[in-house]
């Protein structure tokens, strides 16, 4: 009796000693400068996705501005210096539709909205609008 | 054969100042066709001398926008801020905008001094390069501590090599499994947060000594630091910083 319950506890032992050296490894393994990168952000929704996209390129006009105190007249001036490449539409893969006055205002809008559950989707001003 | 010379001369003269004439004539129009924007110079040089005394920085920027409906009023007033220390930190642009705003124009031309009573809303944006939050560090730790910064959006990436007589004993009491040898080498990925002008880090990723560190201990090693930093005010400009994003070259801070 006492002996099988030593066994039993030695069992335990073995096996929390095997997985806290298997987790040691998985540590060292993951720690090598191979593995000096950013976590990886994804996500499946699309509506999250687009949302996502739109921001990060809102952003970037925001940043435009303050640097220039005037808006890019079209996308491809954000590149290098605030965006290094423009994100195309989720699903569709189209260019985000971009319009701007230089001075006082500008909108990004999705072309097709419907996709994403919306009837209107745009950032005017850094504000997001969904209708 | 000396009259006929002189005449010449008067005739290529009168051409000329006739064209020159009619060139300043035409191009007023012109221009104004183009471009019907409304600016008020004296004003923005007039601003730009009273802030460039305040303030210290590379250089100063201002444009005064007038309503076309009423060219009284001011539509936007823009101060773009080069190089101007933001507490340690050197921002590389700092623009604030301000919207139908009504200066204090009695201090402005007695004072000398620039105040804004109203506005009806503001944008702030400031931009600091990794190469200013590199000078940053270097001028907080010793020689020895060398650390690199990278911008991959939305992580900021950091490399480090620390020896471990640098590292505060709260902090090394979490890594002490971590640390073998005289020092902390490693990389990690970092997100921001701001608040009412603070600025603080959140890690998302944290390798030392060939090690990741897991998260309960990131988690804890982030409580134990509770890295804060304050966002300098330009005075007089007004801004309140409640958000941040990690771009190409910079880190943007708005309001």
């Amino acid at each position: 009796m006492f002996r099988g319950k030593l066994k039993f506890l030695l069992g335990i032992i073995v096996l929390v000693m095997i997985v806290g050296a298997v987790y040691v490894f998985y540590l060292y393994q993951q720690g090598g400068t191979e593995n000096y990168n950013p976590p990886m952000q994804k996500t499946d929704d699309p509506k999250v996705q687009i949302l996502s996209e739109m921001t990060v390129l809102s952003g970037a006009v925001e940043a435009y501005y303050a640097k220039n105190l005037r808006y890019p007249d079209k996308l491809e001036q954000l590149k290098p210096e605030f965006i290094d490449k423009i994100p195309l539409e989720t699903g569709t893969e189209k260019s985000f539709i971009y319009e701007s006055d230089a001075l006082d205002r500008y909108r990004i809008t999705v072309s097709e909205p419907s996709r994403y559950g919306f009837k209107e989707l745009f950032i005017e001003n850094g504000k997001i609008i969904q209708k | 054969m000396k009259m006929e010379k002189s005449y010449k001369n008067k005739g290529a003269r009168l051409l000329f100042y006739f064209l020159l004439i009619s060139m300043s004539l035409i191009s007023p129009f012109a221009s104004s066709e183009e471009t019907p924007e409304l600016t008020n110079k004296p004003l923005e040089n007039e601003i730009t001398k009273i802030l460039s005394r305040d303030i210290y920085c590379k250089k100063i920027v201002v444009q005064v926008r007038l309503s076309k409906e009423n060219p009284n009023e001011i539509k936007t007033l823009a101060v773009k801020v080069e190089g101007a220390a933001l507490g340690g930190m050197v921002a590389d642009y700092v623009t604030v905008v301000y919207e139908k705003p009504v200066i204090d124009f009695n201090q402005l031309k007695k004072a000398k001094r620039f105040k804004i009573i109203s506005s009806s809303g503001s944008k702030a944006g400031i931009l600091i390069s990794k190469k200013a939050i590199e000078r940053y560090i270097a001028g907080k730790v010793k020689k020895q501590v060398r650390i690199s910064i990278r911008f991959s959006p939305p992580y900021a990436e950091c490399f480090f090599d620390i020896p471990v007589s640098e590292i505060p004993p709260k902090t090394m009491k979490l890594l002490d499994k971590y640390v073998k040898g005289k020092k902390l080498e490693g990389y990690a990925a970092v997100q921001f947060k701001a608040k009412d002008n603070a600025l603080s880090i959140l890690s998302s990723k944290v390798i030392v000594n060939h090690f990741l560190i897991p998260g309960a201990v990131r988690k804890e090693l982030q409580n134990s630091i509770k890295q804060v930093e304050r966002i300098g005010i330009l005075s007089p400009l007004r801004y309140s910083i409640n958000n941040v994003t990690v771009q190409n070259n910079y880190l943007f801070l708005t309001n």
